[in-house]
């Protein structure tokens, strides 16, 4: 079962409106190598892990994306919070106004919304591994992109820490493929 | 159940291959071999302006010790190291919890008091600016 913790697992505390960076944002909440996608990615490809090491590591990177969608989804809330009609419809987020009003949806940059084909389950425990090494690989990437983008601190700091845990995690699946690997060979 | 036999040659050794959690949590990375900077962007710092921020500080950073730890132990549950240090961070984490939750409101909801309002509810959520 899952249990909520009323903390963030970074802290988020950004105090300027920026609705540019909102809309960019929203792709690692509802895009394709977005924090919701790897979180469900993860959680639902437990089951067909061989061993209990796998099982354990995909439960616990799961629940920790679960903590990253609050922190993207928290930087969203704080970026548009005290948007008008007006400065939405300006940044072209007129449609999602109209659409969700103030409400968060899961979307990429463009507006297109999330969808499980953002995730692949083959069942085969080293083809799934070498698929979320590749989403550690594209989230890392996109939060590269979206630091790019802005000169805000207090967007900057949770992007970058959010970046170094895709790094962790990339590394601890391709330690537990290479283990795999080595067992499926007789290696071992 | 497996035995993994199979041991990593993970070997932590604490002071040379692991950053403390002060520095870990702020580097978003407990590990030395596998810390990645980006461009030229210093590590960012969080900002403490008040003893419960400092609390709530010490906290996370203890709790993200433990999880570094816990994905390394996932894969490597022979390695005693590893398991040790866990065991020390979870004991500061256990007491750090009682205290925030104790004068600050409940992170948990079993760490609620007996007020009424019901102080899960009455304190702020994350999401807000605080």
């Amino acid at each position: 079962m899952f249990q909520y913790q009323k903390k963030l697992q970074y802290p988020i505390n950004i105090k300027k409106k920026d609705l540019r960076m909102a809309k960019y944002l929203v792709t690692q909440y509802g895009g394709s190598n977005g924090e919701l996608g790897a979180a469900l990615r993860y959680l639902n490809q437990r089951y067909s892990m061989p061993d209990n090491r796998g099982k354990a590591l995909l439960t616990d990177i799961a629940t920790e994306e679960f903590g990253h969608i609050e922190m993207i989804s928290t930087m969203i809330y704080q970026l548009t919070k005290d948007a008008s009609i007006e400065e939405l419809e300006r940044a072209g987020l007129g449609s999602n106004y109209a659409e969700h009003n103030k409400g968060l949806y899961p979307t990429d940059s463009n507006g297109v919304p999330f969808t499980v084909t953002y995730f692949a389950t083959t069942g085969d425990p080293i083809a799934d591994l070498y698929e979320d090494m590749a989403a550690e690989q594209k989230a890392r990437a996109t939060y590269e992109n979206l630091i790019d983008m802005t000169d805000d601190p207090d967007i900057i700091g949770p992007l970058l820490w959010l970046r170094q845990r895709e790094v962790v995690h990339f590394a601890r699946f391709k330690e537990l493929v290479e283990i795999y690997e080595k067992e499926k060979s007789g290696l071992n | 159940m497996n035995n993994y036999n199979y041991f990593n040659n993970t070997f932590l050794n604490t002071d040379n291959n692991l950053y403390g959690s002060y520095e870990g949590y702020l580097k978003g990375n407990l590990f030395r071999n596998l810390y990645e900077p980006y461009k030229n962007y210093k590590v960012a710092n969080v900002n403490i302006r008040n003893e419960k921020d400092e609390l709530l500080f010490n906290l996370d950073q203890t709790q993200f010790a433990m999880h570094e730890l816990n994905l390394l132990l996932d894969i490597n549950p022979n390695n005693k190291e590893a398991l040790n240090l866990f065991n020390s961070y979870k004991n500061t984490y256990d007491n750090l919890l009682e205290d925030y939750q104790s004068k600050y409101g409940p992170i948990n909801v079993t760490g609620s008091n007996n007020s009424t309002p019901f102080n899960w509810v009455s304190e702020k959520f994350p999401w807000e600016v605080m």
